[in-house]
């Protein structure tokens, strides 16, 4: 296969070659091109997040980033919510992936991760939001310093999984029902 | 620092070239792949636009009402836009809206042009949230729509970080400063310029608070009225993403010699006015 086409196929860009895997969170440009690594998780491509998905062996997060609608605009301010397609039966955890976040998020990303993997750490789980996007990441670094072992970072995110010609479905955040 | 960066852009500009060599075209996967394309921004219009217009037709570059805006924004929160109306039908438009398709509040704002007024070119600038029609959409009083439109690259507008600090933007919140521009020497009309600019972070809510991490809540000029003695000059209704700073150039048709007043009201109810005299040289 031609390198350019392997590049278009895999979904990574040419010039995320050499880029060093931070030893803290990314604060800023979540979107830019990301490290190969990331230490202490394995990083995988679409074929075994495929093969992961279809056997149920790992539980997916999607941590795209949201905003919420802000408490106090006009009435009458007509306002759509993003629509957020991602990869089926994923539970989407917006705004846990910034380098920095307040405690409630943090509350919020920590029930989660014990609702999704019924409170066992070594349950698989799977981070995830889109190419060149380093929310994953940090997601996934958090996981991993919050004493789960196996932590599994997918950098094509929903938009390379949608490329490979996988199904995505319309998902909404997930509530702790706090 | 410096050269380290050069040494990575030479290396990525090598591989891109390898890579173009190898297979003979020179294709990017790279972050635009993920942006919202002009289809997708249309489908998020028509599912829009009878909320924001009623069922109504819409009329497409019928030359009343045109936008202008870069095709690429340098910075997302500081999309410049120029809105011109034909001088021959302007006195015939009552309102101009601007919609970014996909902003989470699509409506950008709302002008209303007071009669006779002679606005026939206005400039602002918008956050634009990602890849995104612009559109204007002039109705006149004979209820027509005529719509302009324009797609503009840019992306992250409407939470990037305020270009103050919020102690400096509350400090001087509500401060205007008015510009006069006379009219251009090969103009026939009487019509004047001005530039209003004012001091408000005009915050979207969607921006984040680079310490504490909570989003800052939406604080902006909600409406706004230009007005030269009681003649309504014109008037807007904003919502997020109206600019910080918010700054407007617009011509007007001069009607005797009152002065130029304002009047701009914000999300929490504050209320602030200024005026000056009209200054026919412009100097």
């Amino acid at each position: 296969m031609p390198l350019a086409a392997a590049i278009l196929a895999f979904g990574a860009p040419a010039w995320a070659e050499g880029v060093q895997e931070p030893a803290d969170y990314r604060m800023e440009e979540y979107k830019a091109p990301v490290p190969d690594t990331l230490k202490g998780a394995k990083v995988i491509g679409t074929k075994e997040a495929e093969a992961l998905w279809r056997e149920k062996k790992a539980v997916f997060f999607d941590v795209m980033p949201d905003t919420p609608k802000p408490a106090n605009l006009p009435a009458g301010t007509i306002w759509k919510d993003k629509v957020r397609e991602d990869i089926p039966d994923s539970i989407w955890l917006a705004n846990v992936g910034y380098g920095a976040i307040p405690e409630e998020t943090a509350q919020y990303f920590r029930k989660s991760l014990e609702a999704g993997t019924a409170s066992d750490k070594s349950k698989p789980i799977l981070f995830y939001c889109m190419t060149n996007c380093w929310m994953s990441w940090n997601a996934a670094k958090r996981a991993v310093e919050w004493g789960y072992s196996s932590v599994i970072w997918y950098p094509p995110g929903a938009d390379g999984w949608e490329r490979a010609g996988l199904p995505l479905e319309e998902n909404r955040p997930y509530s702790t029902g706090d | 620092m410096r050269s380290n960066i050069f040494c990575k852009l030479r290396r990525s500009v090598a591989a891109l070239l390898f890579a173009a060599a190898a297979g003979g075209v020179l294709v990017f996967a790279g972050p635009a792949a993920a942006q919202q394309s002009m289809a997708g921004s249309e489908k998020i219009w028509n599912a829009l636009k009878g909320d924001v217009l009623g069922d109504r037709p819409i009329l497409l570059d019928t030359g009343l009402i045109r936008i202008e805006a870069p095709k690429r924004a340098q910075d997302a929160a500081l999309v410049p836009v120029d809105i011109y109306i034909d001088p021959a039908k302007a006195a015939g438009v009552k309102t101009v809206t601007m919609v970014i398709d996909v902003n989470p509040a699509p409506v950008a704002a709302t002008f209303q042009l007071g009669r006779d007024s002679g606005v026939t070119h206005l400039a602002t600038r918008v956050r634009v949230n990602d890849y995104s029609w612009l559109r204007v959409i002039a109705e006149t009083d004979s209820g027509e729509l005529h719509m302009s439109q324009t797609f503009v690259k840019a992306s992250g507008g409407c939470s990037a970080p305020a270009v103050k600090n919020s102690k400096e933007a509350l400090a001087s919140m509500g401060q205007m400063k008015l510009r006069q521009f006379a009219p251009p020497k090969e103009s026939m009309t009487k019509a004047q310029e001005l530039q209003l600019m004012i001091r408000h972070p005009n915050n979207s809510g969607l921006q984040r608070d680079p310490l504490t991490q909570y989003f800052i809540p939406a604080h902006f000029v909600q409406n706004l009225s230009i007005s030269q003695g009681d003649r309504l000059i014109l008037s807007m209704e904003g919502g997020i993403s109206i600019s910080e700073d918010p700054n407007f150039r617009f011509d007007f048709a001069v009607h005797g010699t009152d002065d130029i007043q304002v009047e701009a009201v914000d999300t929490d109810g504050k209320v602030f006015t200024d005026k000056w005299p009209l200054d026919p040289t412009g100097l």
